[in-house]
């Protein structure tokens, strides 16, 4: 007789360990966001789903923003009510608009964290001038993205 | 009692799913109790077995190349395969040659899928807080990945540690992670009859569902090949569980066994807990071993209750023992005393009687508890001999 596959796709273990990331994630950010508003610019926001929902989970409102400038015009009208800012570094042909973003609160004097949430080369050589920029970054993988908000927020 | 010891992921020798680069991938179920530098056997399960039944490649796998978090299962298992106390099995073919009855199995089970939904959740929550033990240990694992790549490369190290975090970190380091998205799904979906009933969560919860429940009748349909008990992961206990009672079952035996050891060794008596290969090994080679194996059945029947009144009751028979023991003894000296007085034979030969007596009235005195005896035995040795809080 024909053996057939059994229609299953995703391995049991992956599932266990996924779930137990998850659960680590979820403990590393404890209560530090409850209430916190934060700005997330990205112009693939669908990227992050996880880590946003972990975040509203734990009671953050996270708005999104597709561009920089999309992100400069918001913090402009209210930047007193945000209280973290994560941007991704590329957005479509410029590579380095999470840089832009940071300069832009630097002229502005907006006191604000900030994190660069990419895994680009990019973003990896522009280590030295985001930190110069007094943002963290670039942060890699949700877990490190979550750990990073805990300790900002 | 003979004993099947589950192969996680064994599932996928019927299917095109492989995990074979998880290090949990073939291994056996660990302790959920305990997590120390590395994970811990089972040894509340061990002791109660006089032959444990493997699957063959998967033994294979975790005493040749074991990742550094299964090292000390592994030197177990190595020991017992000295003794002589593993049978290994080919599960796969096993597998193979049932693989109609598991697709009709698993048809079943999938038609009505809230039957699953606590199963699920209370298995996901053993499960999280297991990882939650030993996520430190997942941790130093990554570490050492991190240094052991920086000092040599691709080293052997650095390979193995690299499937760990692969596996276990597959969230952390990807977000798109299909089993990320599924889980969190899922996590939605069970915490919500409404949700359930949405494809976008309903879904997900299938495919979770599905594997979970792959794996588990696998173990079933091995059990019932090789016609013994079985022992598994502890956050699959809730699916085993909601098996069982569909056949009339409260509760797999193996499994009350197990959890009796655990509560003697937790609860009654901590100190007498065997926690280490050289200690399974004294047990499992001393005859008295049947008197503990007879206790945990009397436990599991309810005829002892495994909490504080029981290890003060026994400790207060085993002390009368040892006075009436002691007693024995000085009677015998007084008894044996004239034979002291033969010249040149006299102090050996008595001696020798006082002895030779004694063991055995001691032996006869001490009846009762001789589980205890050996486990304090057993203890005292394992700590140099150091004195033990039952004394």
């Amino acid at each position: 007789m024909k053996r057939r596959d059994h229609p299953q796709h995703t391995a049991l273990s992956a599932i266990r360990e996924a779930a137990a990331a998850l659960a680590d994630m979820r403990r590393t950010l404890g209560g530090s966001s409850a209430g916190k508003c934060v700005l997330w610019v990205d112009d693939h926001p669908g990227n992050n789903d996880i880590p946003r929902r972990l975040l509203e989970d734990a009671g953050a409102s996270v708005e999104l923003a597709l561009s920089t400038a999309e992100a400069i015009s918001r913090l402009e009208g209210r930047a007193g009510r945000v209280d973290l800012v994560i941007s991704d570094m590329g957005q479509g042909e410029n590579s380095i608009a999470g840089i832009e973003l940071l300069r832009f609160l630097h002229r502005a004097g907006m006191c604000l964290p900030v994190i660069i949430y990419s895994d680009s080369p990019k973003a990896q050589e522009r280590r030295g001038e985001i930190e110069n920029l007094g943002a963290v970054g670039p942060v890699l993988g949700p877990k490190n993205l979550i750990a990073a908000v805990s300790r900002l927020l | 009692m003979r004993l099947m010891v589950t192969s996680f992921g064994i599932e996928q020798a019927l299917s095109s799913t492989s995990d074979g680069d998880s290090i949990f991938h073939g291994m056996p179920p660990v302790s959920f109790r305990s997590v120390n530098e590395a994970f811990m056997p089972d040894f509340e399960l061990l002791v109660l077995c006089d032959q444990i039944v493997m699957d063959g490649s998967s033994f294979d796998r975790l005493v040749d190349s074991p990742a550094r978090a299964y090292s000390g299962v592994a030197d177990t298992f190595r020991a017992l395969r000295d003794e002589g106390r593993i049978e290994l099995v080919d599960f796969p073919h096993l597998l193979r040659s049932n693989a109609d009855l598991l697709e009709k199995m698993l048809d079943h089970d999938m038609r009505t899928l809230d039957q699953w939904v606590v199963p699920l959740r209370e298995s996901l929550t053993m499960w999280r807080h297991f990882a939650g033990m030993s996520m430190a240990l997942w941790r130093d694992e990554r570490q050492e990945l991190h240094g052991a790549s920086a000092d040599h490369g691709a080293g052997e190290a650095a390979m193995r540690s690299h499937a760990l975090v692969h596996e276990i970190a597959h969230l952390m380091h990807r977000a798109h992670g299909e089993a990320s998205y599924l889980t969190f799904a899922v996590e939605e979906a069970l915490d919500s009859a409404e949700k359930r009933k949405r494809r976008e969560y309903r879904q997900p919860l299938r495919e979770v569902l599905r594997a979970y429940l792959a794996y588990v009748n696998a173990n079933l349909v091995l059990s019932n090949e090789l016609n013994i008990g079985f022992h598994d992961w502890l956050d699959f206990t809730p699916f085993y569980s909601m098996k069982f009672l569909s056949v009339g079952k409260r509760e797999d035996p193996a499994r009350e066994g197990r959890d009796q050891v655990e509560k003697l060794f937790t609860v009654a008596f901590p100190d007498l807990a065997i926690g280490d290969t050289s200690a399974l090994l004294k047990a499992l080679n001393d005859r008295r071993i049947i008197d503990l194996r007879q206790l945990i059945s009397d436990a599991v029947l309810g005829k002892v209750e495994f909490d504080e009144g029981f290890a003060a009751s026994v400790l207060a028979e085993v002390l009368r023992s040892e006075r009436r023991a002691g007693r024995a003894r000085r009677v015998l000296g007084y008894l044996t005393l004239p034979i002291g007085f033969i010249p040149w034979i006299g102090t050996p030969a008595q001696k020798v009687i006082e002895e030779a007596v004694g063991t055995s009235m001691e032996g006869k005195i001490k009846r009762e508890h001789q589980w205890f005896y050996m486990l304090s035995e057993i203890a005292d040795s394992s700590t140099g001999g150091q004195g033990r809080t039952d004394s």
